[in-house]
């Protein structure tokens, strides 16, 4: 089921165009990652998905309800963890909670409860301390559990890790997975190893464009080219190689090492094994590369 | 109903904790024993300064002397703290972005501006009327055989006069990113009263006398008909700006 459409979404400041014509649905149950460098609009795309901000042209329907700027009632199926999430520092995790709930209209008996399971979820169920002595992942954590609080059906998470250290990021990374199967996730982030590692769909923001959009195998598929390492023993080795081997063409060198770029792999691999020989060199290793999710935003965002 | 309680409750918190209720009652419940005390017994201090015959000319202290120190003391460092302590209600949440993961969950702006307007009315009608009784009881203590007549207008009128600079305040939060900002803009309201005050034909119509006449009521110079115009205007304008602060803070970004 289609939980989020943007249609012709366009949003500018001025003269300045940051999103440019976007269309695009999203189907539940799916941890959708929303790439992009710093600047590329992808906070604004989510406040306009949380009527924050107002759009300038085309709609956005939360499960065909269109989001309206101001006081947008679709805001009842989501849940939102800023960036930078801003609390009561006078409050504890648990209070602010409640307040949350509280004007979400969660009935008192039923808050209690689903208050202390979501600091139980994020580990903070024995935090007693107020929220000024919590340190920036702590607050994260607290982030995910007020956004999960009215048990929204999306999740709209703006760079969540982005200023958390590994064992930070992983913890929050984790948590999100583990909600995946009641809740589907919005991930906006700029470090696209963790985007590798947990989102079913991914779409580049470049432009004010989706550049890309799909899932992460065929994202590979479709927009890489697969490279073969070939590894030789010493640079000179490797230079014969290449000046040899005029067929061979889009090759980096970087020492001993060649990157071949390939469309058809095993055509290549052919290639290589018989110029290997035929020049009497014998490489120490001859591997398929898979490029990674940074390789590719890089390629499209040329 | 039930954000408004949810934000009331926080309102109440967050004054309580950021010990706001503690300056407020400190200040107003001094100022409300020292109103009668500074009256009783300014006279003998003063007499340990001046010549006798100079101490000896000054009239035995009333219970209209305590009235004019309460008068004096609410109308002008009273209100100063309120402004002070709601000049930045808004202007923090806006500036620190509090507000923005309440309103993606169902939270009205009107509904901010609106428990922020009761919450700051009330803790000014409350602890203003409390420090009224105790200054009441002391005044009774000093001067049991005095009456004061029209003390309930006259008070009452420093009330609305609070009323109104708390609207006043409330709408210099959504117009101004700074605390300064406001405090200006509140300093401006009451300093154009200040000049409407030189023109006798405007008497009438100037708000300022509700904080400012209380002696004279005290001492029968005014009546209640003397400001019919004055709560109409003073009222009209409480709703007015409630209206226009929501109105502004609609279309604010908070971001």
């Amino acid at each position: 089921m289609t939980i989020l459409t943007l249609d012709h979404v366009t949003k500018s400041f001025g003269s300045n165009l940051v999103i440019d014509d976007i269309s695009f649905q999203l189907e539940e149950g799916k941890i959708f990652g929303l790439l992009g460098q710093n600047g590329a609009g992808k906070t604004t795309l989510m406040k306009m998905i949380l009527g924050l901000l107002p759009i300038t042209k085309g709609k956005i329907l939360l499960f065909d309800e269109e989001v309206k700027y101001g006081y947008s009632p679709t805001n009842r199926h989501i849940g939102y963890l800023p960036d930078v999430p801003s609390y009561y520092s006078y409050m504890t995790a648990y209070e602010y909670l409640i307040l949350c709930g509280e004007i979400t209209g969660i009935p008192k008996k039923t808050l209690k409860e689903r208050a202390e399971k979501y600091l139980k979820l994020v580990g903070l169920e024995k935090n007693k301390k107020k929220i000024q002595q919590f340190s920036r992942g702590m607050k994260q954590r607290l982030g995910i559990a007020q956004a999960l609080i009215h048990q929204p059906k999306l999740l709209i998470c703006d760079e969540p890790t982005s200023a958390l250290d590994p064992i930070g990021r992983k913890e929050i990374l984790d948590i999100l997975k583990s909600i995946k199967k009641e809740t589907t996730v919005i991930l906006s982030t700029h470090i696209l190893h963790d985007a590798e590692q947990i989102c079913d769909e991914v779409a580049m923001l470049h432009n004010g464009k989706f550049v890309v959009t799909g899932s992460l195998s065929e994202i590979m598929k479709t927009h890489s080219k697969q490279q073969i390492r070939v590894v030789f023993d010493d640079e000179k080795q490797a230079q014969n190689f290449v000046e040899k081997s005029e067929m061979i063409e889009n090759v980096r060198i970087q020492s001993n090492i060649l990157l071949i770029e390939a469309t058809d792999i095993k055509d290549m691999q052919k290639q290589i094994f018989t110029q290997c020989t035929f020049l009497h060199l014998f490489p120490s290793s001859i591997q398929i590369v898979q490029p990674s999710l940074d390789e590719i935003f890089l390629e499209v965002s040329r | 109903m039930h954000t408004f309680l949810a934000l009331f409750k926080k309102e109440t918190m967050e004054f309580n904790r950021t010990y706001k209720f503690l300056i407020v009652i400190s200040v107003f419940m001094i100022f409300a024993i020292m109103s009668p005390l500074t009256a009783k017994f300014m006279p003998e201090i003063l007499s340990q300064f001046l010549p006798k015959e100079v101490a000896d000319s000054f009239p035995a202290p009333s219970a209209l002397d305590s009235w004019a120190q309460f008068f004096k003391n609410f109308s002008q460092i009273g209100l100063f703290v309120i402004a002070l302590l709601f000049a930045g209600t808004i202007i923090h949440e806006r500036s620190e972005g509090t507000l923005i993961i309440l309103l993606t969950k169902g939270l009205r702006r009107s509904t901010v501006v609106f428990v922020k307007t009761i919450f700051s009315m009330l803790v000014w009608t409350v602890m203003y009327w409390g420090a009224f009784g105790v200054t009441y009881f002391y005044t009774w203590y000093y001067w049991k055989d005095e009456h004061a007549d029209h003390l309930v207008l006259a008070v009452g009128n420093l009330w609305l006069f609070g009323l109104l600079l708390i609207a006043v305040i409330l709408f210099g939060n959504v117009l101004f990113k700074s605390i300064y900002g406001n405090l200006l803009w509140t300093a401006l309201f009451v300093g154009v009263w200040f000049i409407v005050s030189i023109f006798p034909k405007a008497e009438d119509f100037n708000l300022l006398r509700l904080a400012t006449d209380g002696n004279n009521i005290l001492k029968g110079v005014n009546d209640v008909d003397d400001f019919n115009w004055i709560y109409v205007i003073s009222i009209g304008l409480i709703i007015v700006l409630q209206v226009l602060t929501i109105r502004i803070f609609n279309k604010k970004s908070l971001i």
